[in-house]
């Protein structure tokens, strides 16, 4: 998938929980442009289009530029992902646990790597996804928004586990930017790439790391 | 380690203490919380006090830490939090129940303001789900009596933009 450099024009807004359209018109230049790489935003996975013209953006979004194209991939993940649940609790996880195969990154996988998070979403990249969503529908799961279970198609590399899920947890922002910092301080030397976090945020995770240890 | 348990003995061993930060969150409708505790003390207390209780209190890179006795972080607020007054946060805590004990957390509005002046990646993540969730349930004359000006504008166009 293409990155066009002007999409980087983004990063000039401060992370925000959302914006308005029209504050993307001043840095686009024009209202056609900021609609236009809204639109090409939300396509790559970085911005989500909400309420009465405004949007959000992912916080990873505000990674450097050149770490984009391998964010892609876990993106295009999260965007191809479908939900599922039976009774919306820790017994679903426990179902899939025992039940689905493939390869388990963000929340469970990334509180075994470092235990720094409480965990919520299982999310799973299946070889398989038909396979996997009828085995889910026959017992008794629903697809729907809220389920817990998340089943995604394998998108991009996965022969090098722990930059997976780092980059996963990177791409998702947000509270899985504080996984990203903890891999990074447990594992920092197996991974090929590396995200920028500010100072405080390492400090937290640094100190909330201490705990576990 | 169950946060809620550790919450009941907190509030057991301190009386007057409000829960806030991202435990309190998961309790208004957040899905995830690293595993330490902050709360807001209405009187401070003392290194000796705290180590009577069995927590551990020791420096560590020039910073103060303390810990519950089974060794969760715990981030102890006296004056304020993101700006908001401890006393205020105490006059408007709501009461919940966990673990088979009464808790007093942080309520909704005093919560959003605080996150929304946090305003780190993991406090924005919160911010969408809480406005999500519960953006209709929110009291906006308890908003305006705690906040006035450009944040409370902001948190109703986030309401506005996520509910």
């Amino acid at each position: 998938m293409r990155i066009e450099p002007s999409l980087a024009m983004v990063q000039n807004l401060t992370d925000r929980p959302a914006y308005r359209v029209s504050e993307l018109y001043r840095l686009a230049g024009s209202r056609a442009t900021a609609y236009r790489l809204l639109g090409q935003l939300v396509e790559l996975g970085f911005a989500e289009r909400q309420n009465r013209g405004y949007f959000s953006l992912r916080s990873s979004v505000f990674q450097p530029y050149g770490l984009w194209p391998h964010l892609v991939p876990s993106l295009q993940s999260f965007k191809n992902a479908r939900h599922f649940g039976r009774a919306y609790d820790e017994s679903d996880v426990n179902y899939a646990k025992k039940s689905l195969h493939g390869f388990l990154s963000l929340d469970y996988r990334a509180y075994e790597l470092t235990g720094l998070q409480t965990t919520h979403q299982y999310y799973l990249c299946v070889d398989n996804v038909e396979e996997t969503t009828r085995l889910l529908r026959r017992n008794g799961f629903s697809e729907g928004r809220a389920g817990r279970i998340s089943i995604t198609p394998k998108t991009g590399q996965f022969e090098d586990e722990i930059l997976r899920v780092y980059l996963d947890c990177l791409a998702a922002g947000g509270r899985s930017t504080l996984d990203a910092i903890a891999i990074d301080l447990r594992y920092g030397d197996q991974l090929k790439v590396r995200g920028e976090f500010p100072v405080e945020l390492v400090t937290k995770v640094e100190e909330d790391l201490l705990i576990e240890s | 380690m169950n946060l809620d348990r550790q919450a009941a003995q907190i509030a057991k061993d301190f009386k007057q203490v409000v829960f806030i930060g991202a435990y309190a969150a998961t309790l208004h409708g957040t899905t995830r919380s690293t595993r330490d505790i902050d709360i807001a003390l209405a009187t401070p207390k003392t290194d000796e006090a705290l180590g009577k209780l069995g927590y551990q209190v020791y420096q560590e890179r020039g910073k103060k830490i303390v810990r519950t006795p089974d060794g969760i972080k715990l981030d102890i607020f006296t004056k304020d939090n993101s700006g908001i007054p401890i006393r205020e946060i105490f006059a408007t805590a709501q009461t919940v129940q966990r673990a088979g004990a009464t808790i007093k957390i942080i309520c909704l509005e005093a919560l959003l303001l605080a996150k929304l002046r946090a305003g780190r990646p993991q406090d924005n993540d919160d911010l969408k789900q809480l406005c999500k969730r519960r953006g209709r349930d929110i009291r906006w004359d308890l908003v305006e009596s705690m906040a006035q000006g450009p944040i409370v504008v902001q948190l109703r166009q986030l309401v506005t933009a996520l509910a």
